[in-house]
């Protein structure tokens, strides 16, 4: 009867283990995207994308100077906000004034990122074996695999910094204020389209980010974005647009409810709990769980 | 008389000579190949397609299909529009005799679809679907194994081979199918079910999406059910995250097999060799084989080498080539009519005995003109490659299969 009970209580603590590493996995995919639409009001579909080349990138770091990946994310993901920073002023900045525009130039962007890699890979799966991905801690009794923890910390580590950067820095307290009010941002003399450049460009290097560090725990291919962007905008959600918080507690929202669905009910049926989920807190709260108000019209609404 | 002999000879001479060139100039079998060589699986259709030009190349050297050349042409196909428009292109511009094909099982349902249409006939070697040749459609069969030929050796190999060195009668065996929840993966862990059901064996089938960010639910009740043998039918993201995931958790059931993938460098560096060692995977055969079961195996795999100057990639090409070379026969037994009657006529008449083919193929159509004697086998990651372990009869020399359950 005891005995029974240990391995039920075991594997309990084992799918709390895995919601909270898998939470940190959405969450940290999820910062990049909640900042590029608390602030400059886009849907960034082309997000999973950067995820994509921040693998790629490590992968290349690895394949070319052996660089660990870890150690590569100190090129990967500056390179990637560069990109970012480049991209918005050239494709997002000409559309700033049709929000609608702005979602299908990301959706083009989307198809033009993962065709080029498409066609420089040839679509092969490519895998990386790192020192850290073969390592499992076991902290009492429970499993935890080295590489996601890593990704738990990152997730920390990113939106505490993201928060601070946004509370306390000048700039960062200017990004605010454009994603209050635009206007009144730039009555105040704040350089808006700055602001927003560099609001993508953090953004996608977030990405980046979450892309390297995943990338010792998956086989790359060029579709692969998609996969993890479809639960990041859940997450984006259902934890409120424009707040950082809600990202990182929306993405554990996410990885909990994942670990026990498909533990305890199905491993096909996750994703719909999921999505019940998602709608439940909807239907409650409709702009998220700390989303401002009026966040849910996002897009939709001009912007004031 | 003698003047009218010797004049009769020479007229009979000459015109022989002369039909001999016009059958030469005019005669060119071109046969349209349907794969996809871009997109996602542009590696493995690319390598489909240089397989089915290697035995052209091989067959022309030779004089070609009754004294004529045989000439592939390429159409690129990465979705059913793509493949409808490809089939389109080589039945009217390039005036195709005979359309072959196709890595992916829903670009060979649309495509051969097109060629009835232009009454062409569809000649599949590679894609897996069962139901494309239990659709009753009037110009298909398959060459190569379908996807319950892939269950069907699973079954096999588990019946005969792993329950003996498991130490377990069959009726007793515990199997869990993981299988990703598209068509593809659902149809070969249904057919393993039944089969190994059958025998008595307890199954358990559960499904995964390939997209799926994490499997270690799927896992961790993999684990909890403790089975004797885990069977995988995935695609090469998700069978690379199970797999990686097992190690992680230090899931080690007493025989893993893999179906359909799971044999390539790649996922040699994705889970690394320690962990590999004695794992089964179910293909098609290529290479490691025994040269009596599959006759000149060794010597075409350099051929490609020699030709392309890089190794074929996965164990599918080689089994289009052989394709190739039964469709080759067909027409020769035709003596040439390419029509989609005298085709299949022909191909329901063809009785080879296995190991008539490099693969260790046969030719002996079902009812529903699929190739009974397409066989996969299986193959075993030793070392740092796989190498054949059953049927018996394809093993190499002095190689056993290694011990299944890890320390």
């Amino acid at each position: 009867m005891g005995f029974h009970t240990d391995i039920a209580m075991d594997q309990f603590f084992n799918v709390v283990a895995l919601g909270l590493l898998l939470g940190g996995t959405y969450a940290l995919v999820s910062v990049g995207l909640n900042l590029i639409f608390g602030v400059i009001r886009i849907v960034n579909f082309s997000q999973g994308e950067f995820l994509m080349l921040g693998m790629y990138g490590a992968y290349l770091g690895y394949t070319t100077m052996g660089l660990d990946p870890y150690a590569g994310a100190f090129i990967v993901v500056p390179a990637l906000t560069v990109l970012g920073m480049i991209i918005y002023w050239l494709v997002m900045r000409p559309l700033q004034n049709e929000p609608m525009m702005q979602v299908f130039a990301s959706f083009g962007l989307l198809l033009l990122i993962q065709n080029i890699v498409l066609a420089i890979t040839g679509g092969v799966g490519m895998s990386m074996n790192t020192p850290f991905s073969q390592i499992t801690l076991t902290i009492a009794g429970i499993q935890f695999s080295a590489t996601r923890l890593i990704i738990l910390l990152a997730s920390m580590v990113a939106a505490g910094a993201l928060g601070l950067y946004l509370a306390k820095t000048t700039f960062g307290q200017a990004i605010r204020a454009v994603a209050q009010d635009r206007k009144a941002a730039q009555l105040m003399g704040i350089n808006v389209e700055r602001t927003f450049m560099w609001s993508f460009g953090i953004g996608t290097g977030l990405a980046g980010l979450a892309g390297v560090l995943l990338t010792p725990i998956y086989t790359l291919s060029p579709q692969i974005g998609g996969n993890f962007v479809m639960a990041a905008f859940a997450v984006v959600v259902l934890g409120g647009l424009g707040s950082v918080l809600g990202a990182f507690v929306g993405g554990f929202i996410v990885g909990l409810t994942e670990a026990f669905a498909g533990y305890y009910i199905d491993p096909e049926l996750k994703h719909a709990v999921i999505f019940i989920v998602f709608i439940a807190v909807l239907l409650i709260r409709p702009s998220g769980l700390f989303g401002q108000a009026g966040a849910e019209e996002v897009g939709l609404r001009e912007q004031s | 008389m003698k003047k009218l002999i010797k004049a009769s000879v020479l007229a009979a001479l000459v015109s022989a000579g002369m039909a001999t060139i016009a059958v030469a100039q005019e005669g060119t079998i071109k046969i349209g190949a349907i794969t996809p060589n871009t997109g996602g699986m542009a590696v493995l259709g690319n390598d489909l397609a240089n397989w089915y030009e290697l035995a052209a190349d091989e067959v022309n050297a030779k004089g070609g299909v009754l004294g004529k050349k045989v000439q592939i042409i390429r159409g690129d196909a990465t979705n059913a529009q793509e493949a409808i428009a490809a089939v389109d292109k080589l039945a009217t511009v390039d005036n195709v005799d005979i359309i072959s094909g196709t890595i992916a099982s829903f670009i060979s349902q649309a495509a051969s679809e097109a060629a009835v249409n232009y009454n062409k006939m569809y000649w599949e070697t590679n894609a897996l679907a069962v139901d494309l040749t239990t659709r009753g459609l009037p110009n298909f069969l398959r060459t190569g194994p379908s996807a319950a030929y892939y269950a069907m050796q699973a079954a096999q190999v588990s019946k005969e081979k792993l329950a003996a060195e498991i130490g377990k009668p069959v009726n007793e065996l515990k199997i869990w199918v993981e299988h990703e929840d598209s068509n593809y993966g659902t149809s070969i862990a249904t057919e393993v079910d039944r089969l190994m059901k059958a025998e008595g064996a307890t199954v358990q089938v559960a499904g995964h999406k390939a997209s799926a960010v994490d499997l270690t639910d799927s896992i961790l009740r993999a684990q909890q059910a403790n089975p004797d043998i885990f069977i995988i039918s995935g695609y090469v993201v998700d069978t690379h995250l199970l797999l990686r995931t097992m190690r992680e958790r230090n899931f080690k059931p007493a025989a893993t097999i893999v179906i359909g993938l799971g044999d390539s460098p790649d996922t040699l560096k994705a889970v690394g060799a320690e962990y590999l060692q004695g794992i089964l995977v179910v293909t098609f055969p290529r290479q490691a084989i025994n040269q009596k079961y599959a006759p000149g195996s060794d010597e075409v795999n350099k051929a490609y080498v020699d030709k392309y100057k890089v190794p074929s990639i996965g164990n599918a090409g080689i089994n289009g080539y052989v394709g190739m070379q039964i469709l080759f026969k067909a027409i020769e037994a035709t003596n040439g009519d390419m029509s989609v009657e005298a085709l299949m006529a022909a191909a329901k008449a063809m009785d080879l005995p296995m190991g008539s083919f490099t693969t260790g193929y046969g030719v002996k159509f079902d009812e529903n003109m699929q190739n009974t004697r397409g066989q996969a086998v299986t193959y075993q990651w030793q070392g740092d490659s796989t190498t054949v372990v059953w049927p018996q009869e394809a093993v190499l020399d002095g190689v056993s299969m290694i011990k299944l359950a890890r320390p």
